[in-house]
């Protein structure tokens, strides 16, 4: 066993001390940002094409430099200069500046073709890419890596080829997922490039200083990074702290200076820092509700039941989601009655909201069990039933994900029995189980509380993976008129047409499409009063401190 | 003395042998595979499966497994990509294992000096008292404790740090939270035997010899009162060495304690195994040492 | 009674090997434990507990009957409401009602840590007896056998075995009962083992009492003592250890609740709604206050060195 024992209990703090010590603490002046990080575990690999999650984005942010970056609602140059888009919106040219990698490699093409490519291979990010061109195909294995519409036209020149024109193609530039890699150090290190501080290369903002991963991590300011002038904070701290309390407290100290960014905040604790001034509001995306499996886990019965609309609207309207939000969330969230969440922008100027006529229609803001008992009555005469009562029991899968909204669990379950009057087996379950039994070939629900999160600032991100040719969680519903609205909605390159096509779109879903909304997110997070410019962003990395300013 | 000594290390190599060859079987009854992920693809996981080896059938699944046990291996961890579990368990169990010597060394001292305090004021006041005392500090669960502790002495009166391990300072409230347990448990022990002994003949006849109250404390019952609390301690030093999962959590300690539970939920074999093995060779050398030090002091247990 | 002016040797000052021979309560069942509860009763900080635990149980048993809420009734209009006349407890954040809530999971919690120290008891005392009884290989076995489930770290065992089964009561007891036997089976066969060494028992034999008729009338009346005290500590166990479940999430499901769930959910709510935590905290301390002290006084009052 490669177990050292230490010597003695006052050698391992002494060792800690010294180690952050070594890692040079920071001068009085020094602005540090510190943090905590979004998830419940240290981070294990910086790799932008293995690890995907809110915990990881929250670093790469700071430490890659994608072609573009997403600053707050604006899209602005990153590792990329400039960028041409072609008349018909399908070619994308980025034209990319000087600059180099923390180990003074410089910055090509070929990183950014390298890094799609591989995403192909290791990533199940590589799904939101679909509209390059032959990207579903090479997933699926029937092209070659080098097919794919992802190219370097030279040492400093990336060019995309989309196989239909997509609006929101530059939010997808610049996600994180889309980071440039260094196939060389991949090809060195193997299973261990990312994995600590010494096996990684960065292009971003701030450089990797020192990384304990079930402790600390540890941003500095990259002096050779082309914006450094943009660049304000000398360190960032990336704490892991698991338990949401000892945030809070920490916060209450002044040693954390964000506090929200992991876990939903309770009423109280809004309250407080709202009367101090240190409250956050921003546009955040994501929403979660009821999914239905149309298929019933291979049960006649069940699937008959299950994706009948008439059924699903039964229970939408035993829903109360004004009295949630206003009651449970103390305001912090909206009733969602749309696929998309209304803040997000479908063209220029303009948000989903102003734009759809379809809110409260087909889903409602208030319950109203009347109508809920008219829905159920067609159900139980269209499948030949006298009651409820006669139905099969459903399982209902949720998971412990924190970020569900509060008590969303117990509150579905007491309507869909209470108020429905469904029998129901809750089948609560640990984030890796969830994904083994939600996703294909499982499929073991009949409901499940799901939701989602935006990849890029346009209502197709809440709609794509509703088309039949999806694996996410629209595999279930199979409708040949909405994959048609949706295809439209792709090639019409005038943005007021689209958003018609997409509002059709949206209301075909919602009146028969397996899924209810329940909640969209509202987003809020705690701030000291000493940070300043935190720029928020509606899909992504949430909280982007890469230019945030420390004036005490 | 020999003898003895290799006698049970050789009962202790097969049980960590057993230990391994059932957990290993045990872990495969759990449904799921540890890949899962929100956008995690079939063919992802079947690449990940066949990288790290759990495409093969599960009889050679085990023997590669042992073969590299044996050299003291116990592979790369599942969830966190890139890092094997000797890496893990090697960053993490410093801090648990300081933590844990800080909560022992506490609770032991403690825990016998209540159950002195409780045996010899048997029955009067301070006997209930000190019993009651003790026994409060574990009657609370412990993450309700350890978050009333942090919010009093860290945020209210501002004495102590709020988390992390980073200065003795930050030692204080997770082993003080840790020792409570432990602490008891010692106390009643050392209560009960030495309850024991003073009703014993010889003590009676040290008292009939003339020899004051102290000095037959000290003499004759702390010493013979120990052995059933050095018992005890085999299991008990190993879990408090190997971290606790609430007290790490709350006071954010980089420790072992959270990664029993984490590795369970994300269904990381390897690293489910590593701490299982790590936790039980832990537990029979405790409990090895014990034995052998029982061996030295009392030549009848050796003989027998 | 040895001579003044001899000087008393030295060995007489050695303890005697291992434990002192239990005496065999040789009088009747009955008076046995009449002693034991007199005992008991005496000891006032046990008494006390016991009425305490007695309370807790009818309160239990009797509170959600006569609420007129129930655990999965949910009122979005009525959500954190503070302690009054009409919610003596308040409501969480759904609306309901603390007070039943507290009562039910006492229900839970309590049924919980008894079925599973019951469990547990009925295994421990036969693989404890058979293995004292039959001594040897079958004893080798069975203690090494123990010693592997001890080496397996509990937190592990009990989430494989709530994760296999699906978090719910049933997979609780279980993953309690299941691996926390051994110390009641290592207790009995200790007890069992000194048992079988005193003049009663090999009298007993030489008249040919057969084994069954041993173990009934004459092992069983002297373990039980023993192993009721152990049990007791085992309830304690297993009610904290579906608390720290239901902490991890692995705990007692929805629509039911359990002191466990109420506390750790009430833990986030301390700041905001003090009363989430401190009804159901005071409910589960005080329980396992009064269990500890319980037993505590019954290993005093049974004890039959500690007369005095």
């Amino acid at each position: 066993m490669m177990l050292k024992s230490p010597k003695f209990r006052y050698l391992v703090p002494l060792l800690i001390a010294t180690a952050i010590g070594a890692a040079s603490p920071a001068a009085a002046q020094d602005k540090v940002l510190t943090v905590a990080q979004p998830g419940d575990t240290g981070l294990d690999t910086l790799d932008p094409r293995v690890k995907l999650s809110t915990n990881h984005q929250f670093v790469y942010i700071g430490i890659y430099d994608p072609l573009v970056r997403s600053v707050g609602s604006e899209i602005q140059p990153g590792a990329a200069e400039t960028w041409d888009i072609s008349d018909d919106g399908r070619v994308y040219t980025f034209h990319l500046r000087d600059a180099k990698w923390s180990d003074g490699a410089p910055v090509t093409a070929d990183n950014f073709v390298s890094a799609f490519r591989r995403m192909f291979v290791t990533s199940g990010a590589s799904q939101i890419y679909d509209d390059i061109q032959n990207a579903a195909e090479l997933r699926e294995g029937k092209v070659q890596p080098e097919d794919l519409g992802v190219k370097a036209l030279d040492d400093k020149t990336v060019q995309i080829t989309l196989k239909n024109p997509a609006p929101y193609f530059l939010g997808l530039a610049s996600s994180t997922f889309a980071s440039p890699g260094r196939a060389d150090l991949i090809a060195k290190y193997g299973d261990g490039y990312g994995a600590s501080a010494d096996k990684i290369a960065t292009n971003g903002p701030f450089l990797l200083k020192s990384w304990e991963n079930e402790n600390e991590l540890v941003m500095v300011k990259n002096p050779n990074y082309w914006n450094a002038d943009a660049i304000k904070l000398d360190e960032v701290d990336v704490l892991v702290l698991p338990d949401v309390n000892t945030q809070r407290n920490l916060f209450d100290n002044g040693e954390l200076d964000l506090y929200g960014i992991s876990n939903p905040m309770t009423e109280e604790e809004i309250a407080t820092y709202d009367a101090k001034g240190e409250i956050l509001r921003y546009n955040r995306g994501g929403y979660r509700g009821i999914t239905f499996n149309n298929f019933g886990q291979n049960d006649p019965k069940k699937a008959a039941i299950l994706s009948d609309p008439n059924f699903r609207k039964a229970i939408s309207w035993a829903l109360d989601r004004q009295a949630y939000v206003d009651n449970v969330l103390g305001g912090n969230g909206e009733p969602a009655t749309v696929q998309t969440p209304l803040g997000h922008t479908i063209y220029s100027g303009t948000t989903w909201g102003e734009v759809t006529p379809n809110v409260g229609k087909y889903h409602p803001i208030h319950a109203d069990m009347a109508k809920s008992k008219e829905f159920m009555d067609k159900v139980l005469a269209a499948h030949g039933y006298t009651s409820v009562d006669e139905f099969p029991e459903f399982d209902l899968l949720t998971s412990q994900d924190p970020s569900n909204p509060k008590l969303f669990t117990p509150y579905a379950l007491s309507v869909l029995t209470q108020k429905v009057g469904l029998k129901i087996n809750l089948k609560h379950v640990t984030g890796t189980q969830y994904w083994n039994e939600f996703k294909e070939p499982a499929l073991a629900y009949d409901m499940c509380i799901t939701g989602w999160g935006p990849d890029f600032d346009d209502p197709y991100t809440y709609m794509g993976y509703w088309v039949s040719s999806s694996t996410d969680m629209g595999v279930t519903f199979n409708n040949a008129e909405y994959d048609k609205l949706l295809d439209d909605a792709n090639a019409e390159l005038d943005p007021k047409k689209r958003a018609q096509i997409l509002v059709k779109a949206e209301a075909l879903f919602s009146d028969i499409g397996p899924s209810v909304p329940f909640i969209d997110f509202k987003g809020v997070v705690a701030v000291q009063p000493w940070v300043k410019n935190i720029k928020t962003s509606i899909f992504g990395v949430n909280i982007n401190y890469v230019y945030a300013d420390i004036q005490k | 003395m020999l003898r003895y000594i290799i006698r049970r290390l050789i009962i202790a190599v097969t049980a960590m042998f057993v230990l391994a060859t059932i957990t290993f079987f045990l872990l495969r009854l759990v449904p799921g595979d540890p890949f899962a992920g929100p956008r995690i693809t079939e063919v992802i996981k079947a690449r990940l499966r066949a990288h790290y080896g759990l495409d093969q059938p599960l009889i050679d699944q085990y023997f590669i497994y042992m073969k590299h046990l044996a050299m003291g291996d116990f592979g790369y961890s599942l969830a966190k990509q890139g890092h094997s579990v000797n890496e893990i368990i090697r960053e993490a169990f410093p801090y648990s294992l300081d933590l844990g010597l800080r909560a022992l060394v506490f609770a032991v001292i403690m825990g016998l000096f209540f159950g002195i305090v409780s045996a010899l004021n048997r029955g009067r006041a301070l006997d209930s008292l000190t019993v009651i005392l003790v026994l409060v500090g574990i009657s609370v669960p412990s993450f309700v404790l350890g978050g009333i502790l942090q919010y009093y002495f860290a945020v209210k009166w501002p004495i102590l740090p709020v988390a992390r391990y980073e200065s003795f300072a930050h030692t204080i409230m997770p082993a003080f939270a840790l020792s409570l347990a432990t602490m008891a448990n010692v106390a009643r022990y050392m209560r009960a035997s030495m309850l024991e002994i003073m009703t014993a003949d010889y003590v009676k006849m040290a008292k009939a010899k003339g020899l004051n109250r102290r000095q037959i404390v000290l003499r004759h019952q702390l010493r013979n009162a120990l052995f059933p609390v050095l018992t005890i301690m085999g299991p008990v030093v190993a879990m408090v060495l190997t971290g606790s999962f609430v007290i790490e959590t709350i006071f954010a300690v980089p420790g072992l304690g959270r990664h029993f539970v984490l590795s369970m939920q994300n269904l990381d074999y390897t690293m489910v195994m590593g701490l299982t093995i790590f936790f039980g060779a832990f537990l029979i050398a405790m409990n090895f040492l014990i034995d052998v030090l029982y061996g030295l002091v009392d030549p009848r247990i050796r003989l027998s | 009674m040895t001579d003044a002016a001899e000087p008393i040797p030295p060995e007489l000052f050695v303890p005697d090997p291992g434990q002192p021979v239990q005496s065999l309560s040789t009088a009747e069942p009955q008076e046995f434990w009449a002693d034991v509860w007199r005992r008991f009763r005496g000891n006032r900080a046990a008494m006390a507990s016991l009425s305490v635990l007695i309370l807790l149980a009818l309160l239990a048993i009797f509170a959600p009957i006569l609420s007129h809420y129930s655990i999965a009734q949910t009122d979005l209009f009525n959500t954190y409401k503070r302690p009054s006349f009409v919610h003596f407890f308040g409501t969480d954040g759904l609306g309901r009602d603390v007070w039943t809530q507290v009562w039910m999971g006492a229900r839970i919690s309590l049924t919980v840590g008894l079925t599973a120290a019951l469990i547990q008891m009925l295994i421990g005392v036969v693989i404890g007896c058979i293995s004292g009884l039959y001594g040897g290989r079958v004893d080798m076995f069975l203690m090494r056998t123990v010693d592997i489930m001890i080496a397996i770290p509990f937190l592990i065992w009990v989430s494989l075995v709530v994760i296999v089964l699906k978090p719910g009561i049933v997979s609780i007891i279980l993953a309690f009962a299941l691996t926390q036997w051994t110390e009641i089976a290592r207790l009995v066969r200790g007890e069992v083992l000194k048992l079988q060494n005193t003049e009663f028992v090999i009298a007993s034999q030489s008249m040919g009492a057969g084994s069954w008729r041993l173990i009934v009338r004459h092992f069983f009346p002297n373990i039980l003592p023993v192993v009721i005290v152990a049990v007791t500590f085992q309830i304690t166990n297993a009610i904290f250890g579906e608390a720290f479940l239901s902490y991890i999430g692995l705990g007692i499901q929805e629509p039911l609740t359990s002191w466990g769930k109420l506390v750790a959910a009430g833990v986030r709510e301390m700041r905001g709604n003090p009363y989430m935590l401190i009804f159901p905290a005071i409910a589960i301390s005080l329980t396992m206050l009064a269990l500890q002290l319980i037993g505590d006084g019954l290993r005093d009052a049974t004890d039959p060195k500690l007369r005095q």
